[in-house]
């Protein structure tokens, strides 16, 4: 593996590339750093998405981020699958790529959830084995994310954190640590958002996520079809200080508003960098009690029927 | 809720493949209670169970998006509870083992012709038919926004020559025995069409400049674009409807001279 995680940019604050704001970033390249493409929406694409990438990506840094590796998995890597992401990885030249630690399926299914892995010993060794082996073949580190979960198995015997920090030091990969996944788990799970993101290796961090939730009272779900909230941005703060600051992207993905929109609440950012000031994350009301999905489908499916010309 | 020292330690023992393919058989079959205790902690506010139930939700819920997306003009013929209904059997019989969503729906008309309800009838009728054939329009429209196709080429004009005259790459012809293209348009435009009689139907659906575009056409000019399609040639084509339609050749000409101009607009051509 010729790069190291740690020489990888800080690319200053990006949005969720989506196929809403096609015409409004072709029409007046807005002043946004960087750009996150999910890979499994460009891979195949022979279409308009692809076309876009291509004129985006000459113009804006474009990070990769996939939703379907499923590097947790106890089915063998999908090398298919691999070639495909490192054929557009070389096409379109990307910062780095990254995933999520998670699994999507066994048996060769695909239930196109990122499921959450239990957390002990056997699961360690055989994620960083493959980790390894993803890292060996792409030529490049991997970036993995902290998944949103909602359940934790009986048979977890490492914290998350404790787990994020044994992959990192067995594999050297690179972290995306997703605030706000981090708070919707630690809401789900009953554990201290605060001590997870302090035990991270640090500077293993390439990146992190911000995006919005739904709280549904007992639970919360991660839907990215909200503004952020002031506990996620609380731990941003904590996040940022301890990085010393790494490349930062927002993530709106379901009810997406207009560009601007999105665009203002990312640079809202810039009002957490200066320290954590806080000893403890503020609790958050319950905003909805309708049944919601996590991980929306809007930002996987373009909507086709909407793209006819008149005819 | 505290687990016996006998569960806790049968759950100890349950293997990382074990565990998840329990988790993947609680998502396809929610209807089968599982042993949740064994897998799943419970916490303060959710049982074991009930944190189980957001994923066992979410996994349906977000296929069933996906096909209503894909098929938005079916959810529309069938209504959304009936379509529904029909999504939650095929996902069971044909779950997804692709890494992308866009193929989720590529066997969804073949389950429909499996599964209709007049199978082993001598006489069918006539709906799943439309249905079927609704479907299958519908997948290949997704796969045509997409698909890979050389997208360098040079639009044909009215000074285009003739024998330089070529069909965009992205062009499917198509034949129906139902209105389909005209009951698609109407229904992904909120038109709420009602459903259609069985009347045969041909249609032209092609991309240029990276859009969709979706025409009606005559029976002759099908054959005349299936022959062009097949040949790349229009003077062959113009000979087939001449030897095989009995179309005389000046009146040809003439139909010619419109359908070339109106194709022109319509983008049907590039320059070869």
């Amino acid at each position: 593996m010729k790069q190291k995680v740690q020489e990888l940019p800080d690319l200053g604050l990006g949005l969720g590339l989506r196929g809403e704001h096609f015409n409004h970033i072709l029409e007046y390249k807005p002043a946004v750093d960087w750009f996150e493409i999910i890979s499994e929406n460009f891979m195949d694409s022979g279409g308009r998405p692809r076309y876009v990438l291509d004129q985006i990506a000459e113009q804006y840094p474009i990070v990769m981020h996939g939703v379907s590796m499923s590097i947790g998995s106890t089915d063998p890597l999908n090398y298919d699958y691999l070639k495909r992401l490192k054929k557009l990885a070389d096409e379109i030249n990307p910062k780095w790529i990254s995933d999520h630690l998670c699994w999507t399926g066994v048996l060769s299914l695909n239930s196109h959830d990122l499921l959450p892995v239990v957390l002990n010993e056997e699961s360690l060794q055989l994620i960083t084995t493959k980790i390894k082996q993803v890292q060996d073949y792409l030529e490049r580190p991997l970036i993995l994310e902290n998944p949103s979960t909602y359940l934790t198995f009986q048979q977890s015997t490492i914290p998350e954190w404790q787990f994020l920090k044994s992959m990192v030091e067995e594999t050297n990969c690179g972290l995306l640590l997703d605030v706000n996944n981090v708070y919707v788990s630690s809401f789900n799970n009953e554990f201290d958002p605060i001590e997870y993101i302090e035990g991270l290796p640090h500077e293993n961090i390439v990146q992190m996520h911000l995006a919005g939730h739904q709280h549904n009272g007992d639970h919360i779900i991660d839907t990215h079809d909200s503004p952020v909230v002031d506990p996620v941005w609380e731990l941003f703060s904590l996040a940022w200080e301890r990085t010393g600051g790494t490349s930062t992207l927002l993530e709106w993905d379901g009810n997406i508003p207009e560009f601007d929109i999105c665009h203002a609440e990312l640079l809202k950012a810039k009002n957490y960098m200066d320290g954590f000031k806080k000893q403890c994350i503020a609790s958050e009301t319950m905003q909805q009690d309708i049944q919601t999905v996590s991980n929306p489908i809007d930002f996987m499916v373009s909507n086709v029927a909407k793209d006819f010309v008149d005819s | 809720m505290k687990i016996s020292k006998d569960a806790s330690r049968k759950a100890a023992e349950k293997s990382f493949s074990e565990i998840q393919q329990w988790m993947q058989h609680q998502l396809l079959h929610p209807q089968f209670a599982g042993d949740y205790e064994a897998f799943v902690k419970s916490t303060s506010k959710l049982s074991a169970k009930e944190h189980m139930r957001i994923y066992q939700r979410s996994y349906i819920a977000r296929l069933r998006d996906c096909m209503v997306a894909q098929f938005p003009a079916l959810s529309h013929a069938l209504g959304r509870q009936l379509f529904l209904q029909f999504a939650d059997l095929y996902l069971l019989e044909y779950p997804s083992k692709s890494y992308t969503l866009g193929d989720l729906g590529q066997h969804f008309g073949a389950f429909l012709e499996e599964t209709r309800p007049d199978k082993d009838a001598e006489v069918k009728e006539s709906w799943p038919d439309f249905m079927i054939e609704l479907a299958n329009f519908e997948f290949l429209v997704n796969i045509s926004f997409d698909e890979k196709a050389d997208e360098n080429y040079q639009k044909a004009t009215a000074e285009t020559k003739e024998e330089a005259l070529q069909l965009v790459p992205v062009f499917h012809l198509l034949k129906h025995n139902f209105p389909i293209s005209e009951y698609y348009k109407e229904a992904v435009n909120d038109r709420n069409p009602e459903l259609p009689f069985a009347q045969e139907s041909y249609c032209v659906l092609l991309r240029r400049d990276y859009r969709l575009g979706l025409f009606e056409i005559y029976p002759i000019q099908y054959h005349f674009l299936a022959k062009l399609k097949e040949t790349q040639s229009i003077a062959q084509a113009k000979q087939f409807l001449i030897n095989q339609f009995k179309v005389v050749g000046d009146e040809l000409e003439n139909h010619w001279q419109q359908w070339k101009t109106k194709w022109l607009e319509e983008g049907f051509f590039v320059k070869r």
